[in-house]
C-alpha cells in the first residue's frame, strides 16, 4: 500500500514537469481569422488576413465592440509571408476559423500552381472554406471595403453566394475541396465566382459578378451572368430556387415591359450523357427538367389558360435553354471543360478517352450538344387571375 | 526502491500482551457468562455490578401475589420502555396475584409461576431466559425482564418503545410524483413500512446483529420467489464476517458490501424511499437496512440506475422517457462541461463557430487567469459554497447564498477577475450536477469532474477522451455482487436496455430485468401472453 502511495507521489510529482500540449495557447492570446487573401506581387508572393479584433470592453459591461483590420505578408512563399505578419502583430491568427479565401486576379492569370501547394497542404485551412477572385482588385482591397450590417467582408460575402443561390440563382459557391478536385482531375476545369468593387454614391461595395473560368493552371476568361445561370443550369444534382423572366413576344432581351413575366424556379435537374456515335464522334445529350412558379406578370391577361399556361412553360424551357447553350458556347470558346464532360466519357468510355485526351480542348471545343429542357408551371401564389386594370 | 522495515516495537509487544485478569472490564466479561441463579438476591447483586453507573438502569424490586407474596423483581432501561404497559399489565396482576403457596410442592411452585404468568400477563411477546448475558441484552434493546425468587428464569417481556421521528417524506429525495412516505431511523417502523406495500410470506426479512457495541440489527429484505438465491447467500456471507464496534449507519455496510473497496465509483444506491426500495425488490434486488439509519441500501448496483428517478415509473411513459434521455445528458455535462469549455478555449478554438469565439474573445478580454485556473478558482468556490449550504444553520442561509451569488459571481465578473462564460459554464455545470437524483453518485460526478478539468487544461481534447476511455474501463471492470457494473449497457442487453435509456410503457413491460440466476422472471402475465398459451 505505502510502495503505492509513494509511486502515486513521484508519478504527480514527475508530472508536474509536463507542460500539455504544444499547441497550447490562451484565447485572449489569439485573434480569429475572418478570410485569406492570396495574391503575387511580382516575383513575391502576398496573403492578406482579415481579422477580427476585438477592442476592450466598454465601461459598464455588454459586449465589446469588434473591428476589422487587414494584415499583409509578404515573402517568397506564402508560409513565410504570413510568418513575417507574426513581426508585426501581438497575437496568433487562428486560421481555422475563415470562411473564405479570397484569390487575387494576378496570381489566378499568372499560375495557380503557386498557391494550390500551400492552400492544400496547410491543415488549418480547411477544405469547406469558400473561394472566390477578386477581380479587378486585389485581394486586400476587397477585405477592405466595409459591407453592414456585416463587420467582416469576407463573412458577407459567404452570405452574400449562399443567399443569392436560393433568390436569384445566378452563381454556385466554390469550396476549395471542389476546386482542388477540380483542379487535379483530368477532364474538367475550375470556375470560381469573381468578386467586383462597385462605387455607389462613392461607398465601396462588393458585388458579385462573373464567373472566372480556368484553364491549364490559369484564369482564361469569364462568364456573363446569363452564362452564369447556364452553368448553374448545368450544374449535376438538384438545384432550389432562381428566377426566369421571359416575355411573351418572345424576344426576352428587348420586348415590350407590359408583356414581361417573371417565372421562379423552385427546383431544377440536370442530365448530362455522352452519345457515342458509330463514327467515333460524340455528342452530350442534355436533359433539364424544371418546376416552377408563377411570380410576377405585368400584362393585363389571363395567363392561367391552358394554353397561356403551355406557352408559359415553353418559354420559360426556351429562356433557361438559351443560358445553358449561352454557357456552353462561351465555354467552348475559351476551350475550358468547365462541365466535366471529359471525366465523363473517361469513366463511361476509357478506350475512347485515351484518344482523346491529349487534344481534349479542341475535341471539347468541337463537341456537338443536344439540350432539351422542361419546366413546368406549378402554382401561382396568392392571386389567380390578374389585377383587374380600371376604367 | 527498497523499503525499510521498522523492527517490532516494544509498545506493539504490549498490543498483542492480554490484559491482567482482574481488570474491572475482563471480570465483567467473565461475570456475563454466568448463568442466573436461584436466588433473586444473587442475580440482583449480579447484575447491579453490571449495570453499575448505568443510570438509565432501574430496577424494581417487589412481591408478588397479595397475601402469600413471593419476592421479584423487574429490570429495564427508562425511556425504551411502555410505562404504562408495565404497570398497568405486569405490575399490577402480579401484585395482586392471590394462590395458597402452602399447598404448593417445590415442583409445582415452578408450574405455578409459568401458568401465572401465562395466564395473567396479557403481554404479546414472553420468552424465557437463563443467562445473565440475554438478561443484559434484551433490557438494553428495550425489554423489560422478570426475576422472581427461587426461579432459575428469567421471563422477557416485550415492552419496546421509544420516541422516534414519525413518517415524513424524505428530504433528499423530493418527488412531485408518487408516494412520499421516507423511512425513520426506526428499524421496525421501516419494515413495517415495506411489509405494508408487499403483502405476501414470500417477502422476507433476515434479521441479524452486526456490532461487538453497537449490537446493530441489521436486515436483508428481499423476495424469495424472485431473487437469486446465491445473491442472497452472498450478502448474508460478507455481512456475517463484519466484526466491528458498532454500525452507526448503512454507509458502514457498503465497504463491506461492494466488490471493489478502493473506488471513487458510488456501488451501491440509496434511498430513503420504500416505495423504490419494493421497486428494487420487485426487480430481483435485495434491500439492506440498518436500525438507526433512514438510508437503505440497493445490491446489486447498476450504474443506470443512479440516472433513474423513482417516479419514473409513475408517470407518463413518454414524459418519462424524455426526462431520462435529459438526465443522461445532464450527467454528462455536470461531468465534461467545464472540461470541454477550457479546452476549446485553450486549444482548440478553431472548434468553435466564429461568432461564438469572437463572443467568448470578448467577454474574456482583460481576464488575468488562464482559463484553467479560473476553471479550478470557480469550480472549487462553487463547490465550497455547496458544502457550506449544506451545514449553514438555517437561519444564515441566504446570507450566504448573497455572498455567493453576488459577490463572487457577479462582483467577480465586474471586476475583471474572471470571465462571464466561465461564470455561466460553472453555473450551469452546478445545475446540471444537481439533476442526478442520487447523492452518492453526484458526488463521484463533482470529483471526476476535477480530474477531467486537469486533463483538459493539460492536454485538450486528448485528454478528455483519454479520460472518458479510462473511466470507461474502469467502470466497465467493476461489478456488484457479481452483476457487471454497467449492465445492462456493458454487456450489452437490448431487452433491457430499452429500460434504461428510456421507460418502457408497462404494458411491454411483461419481463423482469434480468438478473443473474433470477428465479422468477414473469412480471406481468399480459392478455395477449395469455390467449398465447
Amino acid at each position: 500500500m505505502r510502495k503505492i502511495i509513494l509511486m502515486g507521489l513521484i508519478l504527480s510529482l514527475l508530472s508536474s514537469g509536463l507542460t500539455g500540449c504544444y499547441n497550447r495557447v490562451e484565447m485572449d492570446d489569439t485573434v480569429a481569422v475572418t478570410g485569406f487573401g492570396i495574391d503575387v506581387d511580382g516575383e513575391q508572393k502576398v496573403i492578406h488576413f482579415q481579422v477580427a479584433s476585438p477592442s476592450s470592453k466598454p465601461e459598464g459591461g455588454g459586449t465589446a465592440k469588434v473591428e476589422t483590420v487587414v494584415l499583409k505578408g509578404k515573402a517568397p512563399g506564402y508560409a513565410q509571408a504570413a510568418r513575417e505578419i507574426t513581426l508585426r502583430f501581438p497575437r496568433t491568427p487562428v486560421w481555422s476559423l475563415a470562411t473564405t479565401i479570397l484569390l487575387g486576379e494576378q496570381v489566378a492569370r499568372k499560375d495557380l500552381d503557386l498557391m494550390m501547394d500551400f492552400v492544400s497542404r496547410n491543415r488549418f485551412i480547411r477544405p469547406n472554406m469558400l473561394l472566390f477572385l477578386a477581380a479587378g482588385a486585389t485581394p486586400e482591397e476587397v477585405l477592405q471595403v466595409k459591407t453592414p450590417p456585416e463587420n467582416y467582408s469576407a463573412l458577407a460575402l459567404v452570405k452574400i453566394i449562399r443567399g443569392q443561390e436560393s433568390q436569384s440563382g445566378i452563381y454556385l459557391p466554390v469550396t476549395l475541396r471542389d476546386f482542388r478536385t477540380k483542379y487535379v482531375t483530368a477532364g474538367i476545369e475550375p470556375v470560381l465566382p469573381q468578386v467586383k468593387i462597385e462605387e455607389a454614391d462613392g461607398e465601396k461595395i462588393l458585388r458579385l459578378q462573373g464567373v472566372a473560368v480556368f484553364r491549364d493552371r490559369r484564369m482564361v476568361g469569364e462568364l456573363n451572368e446569363k452564362e452564369s445561370r447556364g452553368l448553374r443550369i448545368l450544374d449535376p444534382g438538384e438545384k432550389r430556387g432562381g428566377l426566369v423572366t421571359v416575355n411573351l413576344s418572345g424576344d426576352t432581351e428587348t420586348g415590350p415591359l407590359e408583356d414581361m413575366v417573371t417565372m421562379e424556379i423552385i427546383r431544377s435537374r440536370a442530365r448530362c450523357t455522352p452519345s457515342f456515335n458509330p463514327d467515333g464522334t460524340v455528342e452530350i445529350l442534355i436533359d433539364i427538367e424544371a418546376d416552377g412558379n408563377l411570380y410576377e406578370q405585368t400584362s393585363a391577361e389571363n395567363l392561367q389558360t391552358t394554353a397561356n399556361l403551355a406557352r408559359l412553360e415553353q418559354l420559360t424551357s426556351q429562356s433557361i435553354k438559351e443560358n445553358a447553350l449561352a454557357c456552353i458556347h462561351k465555354a467552348q470558346l475559351l476551350g475550358s471543360d468547365i462541365f466535366g464532360w471529359g471525366a465523363m466519357i473517361s469513366r463511361q468510355n476509357p478506350a475512347l478517352w485515351q484518344q482523346l485526351k491529349a487534344d481534349w480542348p479542341a475535341h471539347f471545343s468541337d463537341l456537338q450538344v443536344q439540350a432539351e429542357v422542361n419546366y413546368s408551371v406549378r402554382r401561382t401564389y396568392l392571386i389567380e387571375a390578374p389585377v383587374p386594370i380600371k376604367n | 526502491m527498497r523499503y525499510i522495515n521498522r523492527k517490532p516495537s516494544a509498545p506493539h509487544q504490549d498490543r498483542q500482551s492480554s490484559p491482567k485478569p482482574d481488570h474491572p472490564v475482563r471480570a465483567r466479561t467473565a461475570l456475563r457468562q454466568n448463568d442466573l441463579s436461584e436466588q433473586l438476591d444473587d442475580n440482583l447483586q449480579n447484575l447491579k455490578e453490571l449495570l453499575e453507573k448505568c443510570s438509565d438502569a432501574v430496577t424494581r424490586e417487589f412481591l408478588i401475589g397479595s397475601e402469600v407474596t413471593v419476592k421479584a423483581a423487574m429490570l429495564y432501561f427508562d425511556g425504551m420502555i411502555d410505562r404504562q404497559e408495565i404497570e398497568e399489565h405486569l405490575l399490577r396482576p402480579l401484585l395482586r396475584l392471590k394462590a395458597e403457596p402452602e399447598s404448593l410442592t417445590e415442583e409445582s411452585r415452578a408450574h405455578f409461576i409459568e401458568l401465572s404468568i401465562q395466564q395473567l400477563l396479557p403481554m404479546g411477546e414472553i420468552k424465557t431466559l437463563s443467562t445473565l448475558e440475554a438478561v443484559c441484552d434484551h433490557i438494553t434493546a428495550g425489554d423489560t425482564v422478570l426475576l422472581i425468587d427461587g426461579h432459575k428464569q428469567g421471563i422477557v417481556v416485550g415492552t419496546r418503545s421509544w420516541q422516534g421521528r414519525s413518517i415524513n417524506s424524505p428530504e433528499n429525495e423530493s418527488t412531485i410524483w408518487g408516494p412520499k412516505e421516507g423511512f425513520t431511523e426506526t428499524l421496525r417502523f421501516n419494515t413495517a413500512q415495506l411489509r405494508r406495500r408487499l403483502k405476501s410470506t414470500d417477502f422476507k426479512i433476515e434479521a441479524m446483529s452486526i456490532g461487538r457495541i453497537s449490537k446493530t440489527n441489521v436486515v436483508v429484505c428481499y423476495i424469495e420467489d424472485i431473487a437469486s438465491e446465491s445473491l442472497i447467500s452472498e450478502i448474508r456471507r460478507r455481512l456475517e464476517i463484519i466484526d466491528i464496534d458498532a454500525i452507526l449507519d448503512t454507509g458502514y455496510l457498503e465497504e463491506y458490501i461492494s466488490d471493489e473497496k478502493f473506488s471513487i465509483m458510488a456501488q451501491v444506491e440509496y434511498t430513503e424511499k420504500p416505495d423504490r426500495i419494493c421497486g428494487h425488490l420487485l426487480e430481483g434486488r435485495a434491500a439492506i437496512l440498518v436500525d438507526g439509519s433512514p438510508m437503505a441500501m440497493v445490491v446489486p448496483t447498476s450504474f443506470p440506475q443512479f440516472l433513474n428517478a423513482g417516479e419514473d415509473y409513475y408517470q407518463n411513459f413518454i414524459a418519462a422517457s424524455l426526462l431520462r434521455v435529459g438526465r443522461f445528458i445532464a450527467f454528462f455535462i455536470a461531468l465534461l462541461l467545464p472540461s470541454v469549455y477550457v479546452a476549446v478555449v485553450t486549444y482548440h478554438q478553431e472548434m468553435i463557430p466564429l461568432s461564438l469565439y469572437l463572443t467568448l474573445v470578448a467577454a474574456r478580454q482583460g481576464v488575468p487567469f488562464p482559463a484553467a485556473i479560473e476553471a479550478l478558482m470557480l469550480e472549487l468556490t462553487f463547490e465550497l459554497l455547496r458544502e457550506a449550504g449544506l451545514r449553514l444553520p438555517r437561519a444564515i442561509g441566504p446570507a450566504v447564498s448573497i455572498v455567493g451569488a453576488l459577490i463572487i459571481g457577479d462582483a467577480a465578473v465586474q471586476a475583471g477577475l474572471v470571465g462571464t462564460p466561465m461564470v455561466v459554464v460553472v453555473a450551469f455545470t452546478g445545475i446540471a450536477s444537481f439533476v442526478t437524483p442520487s447523492y452518492n453518485a453526484g458526488l463521484m460526478v463533482r470529483i471526476l469532474r476535477f480530474g477531467m478539468l486537469l486533463l483538459a487544461a493539460t492536454l485538450g481534447f486528448f485528454g478528455i477522451i483519454m479520460g472518458l476511455l479510462i473511466l470507461a474501463a474502469r467502470m466497465a471492470s467493476l461489478s456488484s455482487l457479481g452483476q457487471p457494473y454497467l449492465s445492462p449497457i456493458a454487456p450489452f442487453n437490448l431487452a433491457q436496455i430499452s429500460d434504461i435509456l428510456i421507460r418502457r410503457p408497462w404494458s411491454l413491460n411483461s419481463k423482469r430485468p434480468y438478473q443473474e440466476s433470477m428465479k422468477n422472471q414473469a412480471r406481468q402475465n399480459l392478455p395477449r401472453d395469455r390467449e398465447e398459451s
